[in-house]
């Protein structure tokens, strides 16, 4: 190859990362929402290309899909309110009556005296009952502010809602000329590639998000079946069921920690609904119960049902993921946790095209060689 | 000199070359018995690409995922050897097709294919025809008839020949 062109392409590549290390504080937040838009229009692609089949109308078809997806999110976003909105009035007028704090007080006592001798001393030598009850006056008194402190966010959740949609419609309605237009950007010698490997991309990145969706579906499923019959069996007072399994459904998605993310609210609902109730210390407040029932359905789910319903296309190294998702994490927080996954699964395709793509005109060009 | 990269981006501001493109489009026989409505859906997936003199439009052994059509230009379709020797096997001139069976089986090619001239060339791919397939499937059925009819053509004059080579020994 050409020195002199050599040089041009490391000079073209050294320009375009100065480029994107410069603006990358203000594009990055464009581009997590195009990145989302992607991955929701790879999602809806074959729904919306299946219903214009049947409308005849792309722009019918997609204005369907989006009603149906925004009616799902709103009715996601009512439970939230309705749930967390009529408890968190409860809970803030229960922990800042000082006659709850005791009771939690007198709660923690009782799930020591339950613990064998040793271990009771170890714990209250770290926390004893003063800590205990300051600690929960600290707490009732910052959760009316915390929450609002939280709500006050939500203004910026909801934009960033509103533009990924208008991007998902864009990028849905005119998916296909996009790619076309793409496909004209790349030079003559490498497009029928760029083509074939978009193509394996799309399908691979496709079947991998819908087999997550319907995992995550399964999962929020079987917690809310499972937490109401902990409250059935065992009298376990954990609130807002529905709440909790859409959080564990959403937690799913996040591999190997999901499990943990999941778990953390059920945990705090059963502890905060449970404080004033000393009866509930003899079962250490119920958590061990959740603990076991999040395993339970993680492992019933990713070992027993996802082999045999989601074919694993996308076959990922745990030490890869864990990489990609530290990465994901620096770069766009929580949702670079989420999207991680799937672009090292992007990445993961491009690899395996080129050194397929390679491999077989080798192997072909060998054999015209044999048969000359 | 032209630049293919802009040539391509370009391409399709020009009306009369949306016009053409449709009339080549009728003439092929893959796009047979279609409606100009459904011809005009096609138009919408096929790829226009530019090509300079003596560039290459794919090379032999390179994976192969679909059909060219010459729309204006001409192409050699030529073997080339570990000695860098070349057998001209075909010349393309405007209207002709080359590479049709990769839209179901995706190969290496056979032969390379070349442009003798600056070229303006279509392609239509598998992906394309497979999410037309799914998004007009009357119009993707009619294009899978149509390959069927070509290869079905193209097996009878293979067992004619076969058949001829037999009664000559």
């Amino acid at each position: 190859m050409n020195p002199v062109r050599n040089i041009y392409t490391i000079a073209k590549i050294f320009i375009v990362c100065a480029l994107m290390y410069l603006l990358w504080p203000y594009i990055h937040n464009v581009i997590g929402m195009l990145i989302v838009a992607f991955f929701i229009t790879t999602i809806l692609l074959p729904t919306v290309d299946w219903l214009e089949g049947k409308f005849k109308n792309r722009i019918l078809a997609v204005f369907t899909i989006m009603i149906v997806v925004i009616a799902l999110f709103f009715a996601f976003f009512a439970i939230f309110v309705y749930e967390v909105g009529g408890e968190t009035k409860n809970i803030s007028q229960q922990y800042l009556n000082k006659d709850i704090i005791d009771s939690a007080a007198k709660s923690y006592e009782n799930l020591l005296q339950n613990m064998p001798p040793a271990v009771s001393k170890i714990i209250s030598s770290f926390f004893d009952k003063k800590t205990i009850t300051s600690k929960l006056n600290a707490f009732a008194q910052n959760i009316v502010s915390q929450i609002l402190n939280v709500l006050g966010q939500f203004y910026k959740l909801i934009f960033n809602f509103i533009m990924t949609l208008i991007f998902t419609v864009m990028l849905l309605a005119g998916y296909h000329n996009f790619k076309k237009s793409l496909v004209s950007l790349v030079g003559n010698s490498r497009f029928e590639l760029f083509l074939r490997m978009s193509y394996q991309i799309e399908q691979q990145i496709s079947k991998y998000l819908r087999g997550q969706m319907k995992a995550a579906a399964r999962i929020a499923f079987l917690t809310i079946i499972f937490l109401l019959l902990l409250n059935l069996l065992w009298s376990a007072n954990v609130k807002m069921v529905f709440f909790l399994g859409i959080i564990a459904g959403l937690a799913s998605l996040i591999p190997i920690i999901g499990i943990f993310i999941g778990m953390l609210p059920a945990i705090i609902i059963a502890l905060i609904f449970n404080l004033q109730n000393p009866a509930a210390a003899s079962s250490f407040f119920f958590i061990p119960h959740i603990v076991i029932i999040y395993i339970i359905i993680y492992h019933l789910d990713k070992t027993v049902l996802s082999p045999v319903l989601v074919s694993k296309k996308i076959g990922l190294h745990p030490l890869l993921v864990l990489i990609a998702l530290i990465l994901g994490a620096n770069l766009w927080g929580p949702m670079g946790i989420l999207l991680a996954v799937p672009i090292t699964g992007v990445i993961k395709v491009i690899v395996n095209e080129s050194v397929w793509f390679l491999r077989k005109s080798k192997e072909f060009a060998q054999n015209r060689e044999k048969l000359i | 000199m032209k630049n293919p990269i802009w040539e391509n981006l370009f391409r399709n501001w020009n009306q009369s070359e949306e016009k053409q493109t449709l009339n080549t489009l009728k003439n092929i026989p893959i796009f047979y018995n279609l409606q100009t409505a459904e011809i005009k859906e096609v138009k919408k997936l096929i790829h226009n690409r530019f090509y300079k003199k003596d560039e290459y439009i794919f090379q032999q052994n390179a994976l192969g995922v679909g059909m060219y059509i010459v729309q204006k230009g001409k192409v050699n379709i030529q073997l080339e050897d570990k000695n860098n020797s070349k057998l001209v096997l075909a010349e393309m001139k405007e209207g002709d097709f080359f590479g049709e069976m990769t839209i179901l089986d995706e190969k290496p090619r056979s032969a390379a294919a070349i442009a003798t001239t600056d070229c303006s060339i279509l392609g239509f791919f598998k992906p394309d025809l497979m999410s037309l397939l799914k998004r007009k499937p009357i119009i993707g059925s009619k294009i899978l008839y149509n390959l069927t009819k070509i290869i079905a053509q193209r097996l009878q004059n293979t067992y004619a020949k076969l058949k001829a080579v037999q009664n000559e020994k």
